[in-house]
């Protein structure tokens, strides 16, 4: 076994040129397909997992999507606002854990600025239930401070201390804006969700941005129970509240309902990695086969100095598995390289959050995948090899 | 003399809960006693839930959520409708209501605190319908609450789903 690994390795080495395009030409399906799971699990990441942890989500009278949308996604625009009296009725209910106000309306260079409280720190979750955490500096708590998500900071080169005018509504550079100055405080780490490309400041620092002292409306509000049972006879209670129309969500079964709706993309995209990935198979079987046939007078001569056509067999296999090995291995870390150039653009101007690690999961199955299957694809021209006779290689003419 | 008997008869609940899961109906989540008055009909509020405010003869009114304590800690498969509540990235399911009828989140009144069960399940479930049924194997408990509505809730840790077939 050892000879023929040996012999395999060396028969490689003999033929570099022709085994470093074979190699490559595996190497760049694996990166594709790699490249192709990472940005699935980045889109995926950012979707299906956006909030978590919030009971209810409350707002005026409208649809559960285009509540969802506009109050998590920060997409759309809301129609009309809810009463702050509305919020403090829920907020002081004895079965409500916490209630977070949400205003929007506000921004600073094209993004979208939420007025809310220090607690949105303290209870929104994203992902699997995983609090915010501020990669550099503190929550704002006092006048005219402001905290900014991940994106925002890269792309605008922001850091504790920077100031930033806002302006009312959206655009790059709005006509009406406010003259109080702000100053960043905090800088959350990145989510991948779309906080990242949010700037979070006090509600009532907002509102006196208006002239108001206190906001009156507010463009939403979140709600968390003290016990998750409650939390279906509370949406039935605010979704007949006769004081003000307003919309309880819950936001499971919204999200649920956005995701069967865009989780189409993301079957697609596993269809696409598959199809990558076959293509990348038939053409290492192709090459191996066609390699085999300018090869049939050296294998002959392999048997007239005594090789088995097991033998034969043993060195096509295990060539073909050391092929789809260095191959793999290329294109992982090819994947790895291309990824760490371009993650910034793609974050800044997809939003897509892909932080490869080192050693996860999905390489170690592609790994062993490309391998195994090279191993296989050695098996087809290995058993040609083997039932070819040893006339066949040394009277065949060249 | 009536604690022993009471000790025996969980005991040996506990030895049929170890094998196969019981198939519940939903009237079994209410205690022996309030069984024969079931209603599957959501009941009339007691007072407004929102405000607080007791609104005349529905106050008067006594209503029970008491729950059925032989359930604790039993492998059960109970078939219901799910309101998902916790979607993990793969768009899966983790954290969901199961209730007893369809719409209990939107259409209609919810279901009292005894006919609700919240779920929790590792693996998630794929769901591509609320109007899809689904019976959900898994282990049984009543946790202690302290709410306006009731003081004890049933949870269940879900180890299987299967879509439920009428």
């Amino acid at each position: 076994m050892r000879a023929a690994l040996a012999l395999a390795l060396h028969s490689v080495w003999n033929r570099r040129g022709t085994a470093l395009l074979t190699a490559c030409s595996i190497a760049l399906s694996v990166a594709l397909l790699w490249g192709v799971l990472q940005v699935r699990e980045g889109a995926r990441n950012g979707f299906a997992a956006t909030v978590s942890g919030v009971d209810l989500i409350v707002g005026p009278r409208t649809g559960p999507l285009n509540l969802l949308l506009y109050s998590i996604f920060h997409a759309g625009e809301p129609t009309s606002s809810v009463s702050r009296a509305s919020f403090e009725l829920v907020a002081r209910h004895p079965d409500v854990a916490w209630a977070l106000p949400l205003a929007l309306g506000d921004s600073h260079r094209g993004y979208r600025v939420l007025g809310t409280t220090p607690e949105y720190f303290l209870h929104y979750r994203y992902g699997r239930r995983q609090a915010l955490v501020l990669a550099e500096g503190r929550a704002f708590a006092e006048h005219g401070e402001l905290v900014i998500g991940a994106s925002v900071a890269r792309a605008l080169g922001y850091r504790p201390g920077t100031e930033a005018v806002l302006a009312h509504g959206l655009g790059e550079g709005s006509f009406a804006e406010h003259e109080d100055r702000f100053r960043v405080v905090g800088v959350l780490a990145p989510t991948g969700t779309p906080l990242d490309r949010l700037i979070l400041a006090d509600l009532d620092d907002l509102a006196h941005l208006h002239g108001a002292t206190q906001s009156a409306s507010l463009t939403a509000f979140l709600v968390g129970m003290k016990e998750r049972p409650t939390l279906l006879t509370m949406q039935r209670a605010l979704n007949e509240y006769r004081g003000e129309a307003l919309t309880a969500i819950i936001p499971g079964v919204a999200l649920n309902d956005l995701w069967r709706l865009v989780g189409v993309a993301d079957r697609a995209m596993l269809a696409i990695a598959l199809c990558v990935l076959l293509a990348g198979l038939i053409g290492m079987t192709s090459t191996l086969l066609a390699a085999l046939q300018a090869r049939r007078r050296e294998l002959a001569i392999l048997r007239s100095v005594g090789a088995r056509p097991l033998d034969l067999l043993g060195l096509l296999t295990l060539e073909a598995g050391t092929l789809s090995l260095a191959g793999a291995l290329m294109g992982l870390l090819g994947g790895r390289l291309i990824i760490a150039l371009l993650a910034t653009p793609l974050e800044s101007r997809l939003g897509l959050l892909l932080e490869p690690s080192l050693l996860d999961a999905t390489s170690a199955a592609i790994l062993c995948g490309v391998t195994a299957a090279g191993l296989l694809a050695g098996l087809l021209p290995g058993v040609s090899a083997y039932r070819r006779s040893l006339a066949d290689g040394l009277s065949m003419r060249t | 003399m009536k604690r022993r008997g009471l000790v025996l008869l969980l005991a040996g609940w506990m030895l049929a809960a170890d094998g196969a899961p019981r198939t519940l109906d939903w009237v079994e989540l209410l205690p022996e006693g309030a069984r024969a008055t079931y209603d599957p009909a959501p009941p009339a509020p007691l007072h407004d839930y929102l405000t607080g405010e007791a609104s005349g003869l529905a106050a008067q009114q006594v209503m029970d959520f008491a729950v059925n304590e032989a359930l604790d800690g039993a492998e059960v498969k109970l078939p219901g409708f799910i309101v998902p509540l916790e979607l993990d990235e793969a768009g899966k399911v983790t954290e969901f209501f199961l209730v007893p009828f369809f719409g209990a989140c939107i259409h209609v009144p919810p279901p009292p605190p005894n006919q609700l069960v919240l779920v929790t399940m590792e693996q998630g479930l794929s769901l591509d319908s609320m109007y899809t049924a689904y019976s959900i194997t898994g282990r049984m408990s009543i946790v202690r609450t302290a709410t306006s509505l009731g003081t004890s809730a049933y949870t269940l840790a879900g180890t299987a789903a299967e879509e439920y077939r009428f």
